[in-house]
């Protein structure tokens, strides 16, 4: 009997040294939140350091400077095309709002399992290759592609329109179409979040099916829709590869812009400048999202 | 033939009956055929354990989910095809269902500006069911910055300030603590006597249903079992569910006397078979513990009977003591339970203790 007792306690103690718990704890830590930061931090770090750097001949000189923000600032082209991409990211997510929001609502007012399969089935160009994306948009848009052929088969127009292809209209179509379901998941998720309960507490005290939408469903999933629809506005902003390759000469973009300082003038400290002009954009942005969602959530 | 009414039923017609009301989700009939008349101004209660569908009765009433087969009458109109929003029911969830978009006065005030009621009306109603429900004070708090009570108590405002014909409550109290859910159950039972509206409550609490009703509805499995006052439910069960399911019956068995049909034989002693308890086979005879006495040898009056029990246990209660007894041939234990100063101190264990009980307060039901 003793020796059974002894053995049960002598189990509890069996387990890692303490003395070694604690530095695997330290190691576990810093790869938690060591790599992030490295990952993240650093490159950000390195082009925020970039921009302030002095570039004479294309050779980085190492003295420090403003000259690559005043550039900007001064220069009208940039503040243009800067303008002018904010604009176009802003239709774009407002076009992924109003339409995500129909086929949100639509999608959410199923039952059963249609509900969840046409989810899927408009989450599914996210995991779609991106490139395969803007060429599917590119054959849709092109002069010789599907919407051209359409409308000269419905006799709307009787020539191929150079208007669907390489300029910016060309950009705020693919961009809509490719962000779309950017738009639709938080905003599905938004109004999934209403308790069902709430609505039948509307229709008890006497609203009908409208007076409820406009009285509760709108109200409650408005503020993640938004919420949503300026994320879309984020990825829309730094996308240079859709502006590239649907937007031709016309199309150009902030993105773009960044881009070629990096890729073929080769100013880099000028091209940091720039994105670190895009990063606080979207910051901003990301910063008036969470905002308006942590609004939502107090209600 | 016409049934004489009684006094209670002419000063009280029905507001809701429910006729041959069954409920089935798919192939599942969750509830069997009902019939339940609601008295206009009453307190009804609906009690029964989880799954019974208490909740599933109070749905079709509301209008949230038709019932399968059977009418829902309103004053005697079938109610079966009106809209939800258009009964004049008001519903309070066992979740409050608070909107959280909108301030205590907005959310009192939704029933009216939805029937778009002139902004004066609106504005002096919401600011009377406040005061009604001692909510003045947090008008333009949001529900998210309330307590567990408040938000109670702004789920009936809401719903009273409509003055809805009859108030539907599901388990309203069920999510508060023990304290809360005792001044609420008052509050309640006020604020109905005071506004004199039909209140159909549902809880499993037995002890809430006895206190708070003017009548207790029984259902299990799906079938509403008995339909009664309190103290008819207590007092006169009609079948072994309602008699276990309220507190501590003396359940004891009964078969017919092999030589007299109308008479019971049980532990007790002999019973004469009311006639309300037909067919054969074995009974079951219910009890309540208060409902005997210690036979102190006085005469004994008319429907009183006198048997033996051996003291196995004494059980002090503060104003009552409860006796445990063996009583019968197979030493059946009952419990008794007497006034602290009638037991008396000379009681020992396995003494023969003399009890008396009234035949009327014996309830014979059918085993089930
Ligand atoms: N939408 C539904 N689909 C299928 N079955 C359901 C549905 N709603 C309720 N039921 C079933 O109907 C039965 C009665 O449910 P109901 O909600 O009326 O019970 P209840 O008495 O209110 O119980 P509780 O005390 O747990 O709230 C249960 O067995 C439940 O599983
Ligand atoms: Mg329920």
């Amino acid at each position: 009997m003793m020796t059974v007792v002894s053995a049960e306690l002598a189990d509890t103690s069996v387990g890692p040294p303490r003395w070694l718990a604690s530095p695997g704890k330290i190691v576990v830590r810093l790869l938690v939140y060591g790599v992030p930061t490295v990952m993240i931090l650093a490159p950000l770090m390195s082009f925020l350091a970039y921009s302030f750097l002095e570039q004479k001949d294309n050779i980085v000189t190492g003295h420090l400077t403003l000259a690559n923000y005043a550039a900007f600032f001064q220069s009208g082209s940039y503040l243009y095309v800067f303008f002018g991409t904010v604009k176009l990211a802003f239709v774009v997510a407002t076009v992924a709002l109003f339409l995500g929001y129909i086929i949100s609502y639509l999608i959410w007012r199923l039952e059963g399992s249609t509900r969840y399969l046409l989810l899927l089935l408009s989450a599914l160009p996210l995991v779609m290759n991106y490139v395969v994306k803007i060429y599917a948009m590119r054959s849709i848009l092109g002069f010789n592609g599907f919407l051209n052929s359409f409308l000269m088969a419905s006799g709307i127009i009787n020539a191929p329109s150079k208007l669907f292809i390489f300029n910016q209209t060309a950009v705020m179509l693919a961009m809509a179409v490719i962000y779309l379901p950017f738009g639709i998941l938080p905003i599905f998720l938004a109004l999934e979040r209403i308790p069902q309960s709430l609505l039948s507490a509307a229709a008890d005290l006497g609203a009908k099916p409208g007076q409820i939408f406009l009285t509760v469903i709108l109200p409650l999933s408005l503020p993640g829709s938004i919420a949503g629809a300026l994320f879309v506005m984020v990825i829309a902003l730094g996308d240079y590869l859709t502006p590239q390759m649907v937007g031709g000469s016309e199309g150009f973009t902030f993105g773009r812009a960044i881009w070629s300082q990096f890729g073929m003038a080769f100013n880099w400290p000028f091209g940091a400048a720039l994105a670190v002009v895009l990063l606080v954009t979207v910051i901003a942005l990301i910063g008036l999202a969470s905002l308006i969602a942590r609004k939502a959530r107090l209600g | 033939m016409t049934a004489a009414l009684s006094e209670e039923e002419v000063v009280r017609p029905n507001v809701i009956q429910l006729v041959g009301v069954t409920k089935s989700y798919r192939n599942l009939n969750v509830l069997k055929p009902v019939d339940l008349d609601i008295k206009d101004g009453e307190f009804l209660t609906i009690l029964g354990p989880s799954g019974s569908g208490k909740t599933t009765i109070l749905r079709m009433i509301g209008g949230f989910t038709p019932p399968t087969s059977g009418r829902i009458l309103l004053r005697g109109a079938d109610i079966s095809q009106v809209p939800i929003f258009r009964r004049p029911f008001n519903t309070v969830f066992q979740d409050y269902a608070l909107f959280p978009h909108m301030t205590v006065a907005k959310n009192v005030a939704y029933g009216l500006r939805i029937r778009r009621r002139p902004a004066e009306e609106i504005k002096t109603k919401v600011a009377a069911v406040l005061e009604t429900v001692n909510l003045t004070d947090k008008a333009e708090r949001y529900p998210s910055e309330l307590s567990g009570g408040q938000r109670q108590r702004v789920a009936l405002a809401r719903a009273i300030v409509c003055e809805p014909q009859v108030i539907l409550l599901d388990e309203p109290l069920a999510a508060l603590d023990a304290e809360l859910r005792r001044s609420m159950q008052e509050f309640l039972k006020d604020l109905q006597r005071r506004i004199r509206t039909t209140f159909v409550f549902i809880t499993h609490d037995q002890e809430e249903a006895i206190s708070m009703s003017d009548r207790i509805a029984v259902m299990d499995h799906g079938n509403l079992i008995q339909v009664g006052t309190p103290q008819e439910i207590y007092y006169k069960p009609r079948t072994e569910f309602v008699a276990k399911f309220f507190g501590e019956n003396n359940l004891l068995p009964a078969q017919p006397d092999n030589n007299a049909a109308n008479i019971l034989e049980s532990p007790l002693g002999k019973h004469s078979l009311p006639a309300s308890a037909k067919g054969g086979g074995s009974f079951l005879l219910a009890i309540r513990p208060e409902s005997f006495s210690i036979h102190d040898g006085s005469e004994l009056r008319q429907g009183q009977s006198v048997c033996v029990g051996r003291l196995e246990n004494v059980t002090f209660l503060g104003a009552t003591t409860q006796l445990s007894l063996n009583v019968g041939k197979a030493q059946q234990t009952i419990k008794v339970r007497v006034p602290t100063g009638q037991s008396g101190n000379n009681l020992a264990f396995g003494d023969d203790v003399p009890l008396r009980w009234s035949e009327a307060d014996v309830n014979v039901l059918p085993r089930g």
